[in-house]
């Protein structure tokens, strides 16, 4: 079931009235309906997966519990054991859905005369398999780091791991955040619910309105590069720059507006990315629980930053060559993390990576002209990186490349209407960027807000593009 | 609990009333807008037809047929019913609806067919059944044999305009003179990706098969003669239906059986020559024209004949 459907419209409000009046009495049984209602929500994509994030969950649920008693023993060896084994069975199921096929293809191109199309796989992907496997995951790692106590209600554990605003396209929830609100019971706050609503339809917008419109004009351009100048070209990654953004961003709003409303707090996914001043900013702004999740669990033990300068820079590779590969088996995503691992290399040689921690233009309405700068050249530079992204292949990038490097990039280009969506995204994130979201609008007069709200939705159902499905799904 | 629910409560049922307006302003808004579909269907409900001739079929039918070439060869009046996207049901619909709002029934009915025609229709451009769910007679006709469209997007408000870029559609100017327009596109096949040998093969449904026989004796039970027409299809089109020569024979049996003319162009050298048509399926404004004269003098001598 995606956000944007009919069904979901129809799902939410049958769950929340259960969930707050039906199930309400007892924790395990509130519990036990956002379990089954979650794997309703997943199944009703495709019913066999469900067995995979049952199993999923099943291994870290125990492993969770054997790596505490090892612990308790004082077998630590044996308790790393269960964590590797863990981590092991859950990246093997990763691997196999999602990786293994891209492996052997790289081996027959590799050598061609031993090619043997029968040890090809005819698997499709499991939509959200990286995510729920990445928060599976965490939950081991943190029980052997001693930072969580493994928990004995498998009810909750479950939950936990398929909790449906965002089981499909995260947040990837830790659960030392998520875990600890399905062991207690929630309480409905208002305030927490209408802001929940709030959120969940600035994603709405984002997602429909202007995702939805710019992969109309991208989709267009991407199918036939040929026959576009380097200025259309370029219009494009930035349209798509913009598409990718409010797909994934929206998505991530709709999941925590959604949650809201059930009670529970996920974490922010995106932080106003655009408005950055240079790559590191970026990245600490950009798709922040998949970031951190690689920052905790890979480069810290990796030893981090506080290590020799060379090593430093290996592990930003490793960082950023492993999350381009997270994101799917294609060579493009590998090439994109090594393109953001470079821009990233000077910030490290000059230890200037977290010299913008604040927001951007704090407490003040317009950025300096310094500041505008630092922006608009790390945006452009993360379109260049989308264009590696959004790629079929590397000679595809390469030919887009060396189109916009052109002088056709002076010529007249085929302009899209849809830019129009991006500016109003891009003033109300930009007045709100200092906000949890930036549709926590403080206007007093509730007919001013209702207006508003009621703009928003009539964009939503008269501009919305086709319908297309979230783009994070296939990662 | 109860405060939020009642706000929610309210803000949908002012949603409601909004939305159930700006729903009603843009039907009205499209109904009297130039789109050609639109225009075809506020001339039948307003029984605006008045045609010596009409012609039915798909948008081959709507692409091929120019009304006022013909009507100077022939001096008649006639009107071009054809619908993109859609099959014989909806010929039937069209036809059902002019004989209910038309008093004056057509001399001739040319009835543009070609191998998808006889398939059930498909989803494909319904938006323009969308400003008329409320019609009866459109809504029961549109779902008789497939489910196009469901009570949601009937009685939910702007639900059927959803993703349907609706500003867009009442902006268009189309001004379509006796139910035709012009397309204006140059030749380029890639807009059709029927062009590998024996892509398509074509697929005949009884349901809708019989439908059209009987049609076809309704229609010359009221006093009408009718033309079955196979237009030119582009050879490279042609190359891409399977058992074409087969389909071709069931319309000339069709034809026989209920006593009506059938006009094959399959054979036409037009079919051969890429500057008449937009692609594989379609002639262009030159292919139009030139086939519209023709087909008015084929018409005619036919008619001189008898």
């Amino acid at each position: 079931m995606i956000f944007n459907s009919l069904d979901f419209l129809v799902f939410l409000p049958i769950v929340f009235f259960l969930y707050w009046f039906a199930f309400k009495k007892t924790l395990r049984i509130q519990n036990l309906f956002v379990v089954i209602a979650s794997y309703f929500f997943y199944g009703w994509w495709d019913w066999r997966f469900l067995f995979l994030i049952a199993f999923t969950s099943l291994c870290s649920w125990i492993g969770g519990i054997l790596i505490k008693k090892h612990l308790d023993d004082n077998k630590q060896r044996t308790a790393l054991a269960v964590n590797i084994a863990n981590i092991v069975v859950n990246l093997l199921i990763l691997g196999i859905f999602k990786y293994y096929n891209f492996f052997v293809e790289s081996f027959f191109d590799i050598f061609p005369t031993l090619r043997n199309d029968h040890l090809l796989l005819k698997i499709i992907l499991p939509v959200g398999i990286s995510f729920y496997t990445f928060q599976a995951l965490s939950y081991t790692i943190d029980v052997y780091r001693n930072k969580i106590e493994p928990t004995k209600d498998i009810i909750a554990f479950f939950a936990f791991v398929s909790f449906f605003p965002q089981l499909v396209a995260g947040p990837i929830e830790r659960a030392t955040n998520l875990l600890p609100q399905f062991l207690q019971k929630r309480k409905f706050e208002y305030a927490t619910a209408t802001d929940g609503c709030r959120q969940m339809l600035w994603g709405f917008f984002k997602k429909m309105v202007v995702a939805d419109n710019c992969a109309l004009f991208v989709d267009q351009v991407w199918k036939d590069i040929y026959s576009y100048n380097g200025s259309t070209l370029f219009i494009a990654a930035i349209l798509f720059s913009f598409q990718i953004y409010c797909d994934f961003s929206g998505y991530s709003d709709i999941a925590i507006g959604t949650a809201k409303l059930f009670g529970i707090r996920l974490k922010r996914n995106f932080n106003v990315p655009y408005f950055s001043r240079d790559i590191a900013e970026f990245w600490r702004r950009w798709h922040i629980s998949l970031t951190t999740w690689f920052r905790d669990y890979l480069y810290i033990p990796l030893g981090g930053s506080r290590v020799e300068k060379w090593k430093v820079i290996r592990n930003t590779f490793i960082i950023f060559l492993v999350s381009g590969f997270w994101h799917g088996a294609n060579w493009t995503f590998i090439v994109w993390g090594a393109f953001h691992a470079f821009l990233f290399l000077p910030l490290i040689l000059q230890g200037k990576n977290r010299k913008h921690t604040d927001i951007v233009a704090h407490n003040r309405k317009i950025p300096t002209l310094k500041e505008l700068f630092q922006i608009l050249s790390t945006f452009f530079l993360t379109v260049f990186g989308w264009i590696i992204f959004r790629s079929d292949n590397i000679s595809q990038t390469i030919q887009i490349y060396s189109c916009i490097f052109s002088k056709s990039l002076f010529q007249v280009p085929v302009l899209s209407k849809n830019l129009l969506f991006v500016f109003i995204m891009l003033v109300v994130e930009w007045t709100n960027r200092e906000k949890e979201h930036p549709f926590q609008i403080s206007i007093k007069s509730k007919v001013l807000r209702y207006i508003v709200y009621y703009t928003i939705m009539l964009t939503i159902i008269l501009f919305s593009g086709n319908q297309e499905t979230f783009m994070y799904f296939q990662f | 609990m109860k405060k939020f629910i009642k706000r929610l409560l309210l803000f949908f049922l002012l949603w409601f009333i909004i939305a159930g307006a700006i729903d009603y302003y843009y039907t009205k808004k499209l109904q009297s807008s130039n789109i050609r579909e639109i225009v075809i269907w506020e001339d039948i409900f307003k029984s605006r037809i008045d045609s010596d001739i009409v012609y039915l079929g798909s948008s081959r039918a709507a692409d091929h047929y120019q009304p006022y070439i013909i009507d100077s060869i022939l001096g008649t009046r006639s009107y071009n019913l054809g619908q993109y996207g859609q099959t014989i049901e909806s010929d039937i619909m069209r036809y059902d609806l002019l004989s209910k709002y038309e008093s004056q029934k057509p001399r001739l009915y040319i009835w543009d067919v070609y191998f998808n025609s006889f398939s059930l229709s498909s989803k494909y451009q319904d938006e323009q059944y969308t400003p008329y769910l409320f019609n009866k007679d459109i809504w029961n006709n549109v779902n008789k044999q497939t489910k196009h469209f469901s009570y949601i997007d009937k009685f939910l408000p702007l639900y059927r305009y959803w993703s349907k870029n609706v500003i867009p559609q009442y902006e268009a100017l189309e001004n379509p003179i006796r139910g035709f327009v012009y397309n204006y596109d140059k030749w380029n096949p890639d807009n059709n990706l029927i062009l590998k040998k024996d892509t398509f093969s074509y697929s005949i449904d009884t349901l809708v098969y019989n439908s059209f026989c009987s049609t076809i004796q309704q229609m010359k039970k009221e006093g009408s003669n009718v033309a079955i027409v196979f237009s030119p299809l582009h050879k490279l089109g042609q190359d891409a239906v399977k058992d074409l020569d087969s389909f071709i024979n069931l319309l000339q049996h069709t034809a026989d059986k209920e006593k009506c003319i059938f006009i094959n162009f399959i054979d036409d050298p037009m079919c051969s020559d890429s500057s008449y048509f937009k692609n594989t399926m379609h002639l262009n404004e030159i292919g139009t024209d030139y086939f519209s004269a023709k087909f008015a003098h084929i018409i005619d001598s036919l008619c001189n004949q008898n």
